[in-house]
């Protein structure tokens, strides 16, 4: 019997400054939420190429990350408001790591392990709710889907 | 005697938006699954276009658009944390299914590109 295991749920963007509701259902079976992950794909539009750099000085500056929106989840007991992350394209990899000018390092060189963020919440709340709010800022119309992993833990009979 | 092996299993991708459908076998002694990573001869295709669904004797371990960057692990990750950590899991039948999914991201150009998938498992070499 499988004790822990994912649901995932996308959330199409396509709108600057659009807002997103939904809902996670918990199933019966569902002991506690244990964890929460975030994932993003990018469908159209153009974003800010990342920064080459040319000497060892480059890695010293610090390129600001592209936050496009924040996502909420709140539970309908005393819980209430119990998840909250900034959804982001990551620009700093570079940052202080002074071979980079000859290895440029990118999000899929240089991630660390992904692991989901922790979250002890009883699964008999049978209901989440998450919010999405974009606030990317372009004038350029874009698109994109936002991926959400609630883990959950079963019962174990 | 129990011994910790890795494993690599393969899939080729040949074309945007291909899903491909796959089991491979674990062997005959494994005795308990431990953990796994993905890999790929392209990093930032298999980063951004890759999702998948994988299945251990026929239970769904990892759903339908689990994105493929969240098994993945950077240069910057010590060796023996590159694993993603499954617990230990008994390998029953020893059939690991992986559904793959290439999907279109504005970041990334379609080329052919490979998917390796390594395993961790426990096997038992007094059985033989």
């Amino acid at each position: 019997m499988i004790k822990e295991r994912v649901m995932v749920k996308q959330i199409p963007i396509t709108k600057a400054g659009q807002i997103a509701i939904f809902d996670i259902k918990v199933p019966r079976e569902v002991n506690k939420i244990i964890g929460i992950e975030t994932g993003l794909r990018w469908i159209s539009g153009s974003i800010p190429k990342e920064v080459t750099l040319t000497s060892v000085i480059d890695t010293l500056r610090f390129n600001r990350n592209i936050t496009l929106g924040d996502l909420t989840f709140k539970s309908f007991d005393n819980a209430h408001l119990f998840y909250s992350e900034e959804i982001k394209l990551h620009r700093s990899y570079s940052y202080g790591d002074f071979t980079a000018p000859n290895f440029l390092p990118k999000p899929y060189t240089h991630q660390t392990l992904l692991q989901e963020d922790t979250i002890s919440l009883d699964g008999a709340i049978t209901l989440a709710q998450g919010m999405y709010k974009d606030t990317y800022q372009s004038e350029a119309p874009f698109a994109y889907t936002v991926i959400v992993y609630v883990w959950l833990e079963n019962k174990l009979n | 005697m129990q011994k910790n092996i890795k494993k690599r299993f393969t899939i080729l991708i040949t074309q945007a938006k291909q899903t491909v459908n796959k089991t491979f076998e674990l062997d005959k002694t494994a005795r308990l699954i431990n953990g796994l990573v993905l890999t790929s001869d392209k990093d930032d295709l298999l980063y951004y276009r890759g999702e998948q669904k994988i299945e251990i004797n026929g239970e769904e371990y990892f759903p339908e658009d689990y994105e493929s960057k969240l098994l993945m692990s950077g240069i910057n990750v010590a060796p023996n944390s590159r694993y993603y950590n499954l617990g230990g899991i008994p390998p029953g039948n020893g059939a690991v299914k992986i559904v793959y999914q290439d999907v279109e991201d504005g970041r990334s150009v379609f080329t052919p590109y490979r998917v390796s998938l390594y395993i961790d498992y426990t096997v038992d070499k007094s059985v033989n």
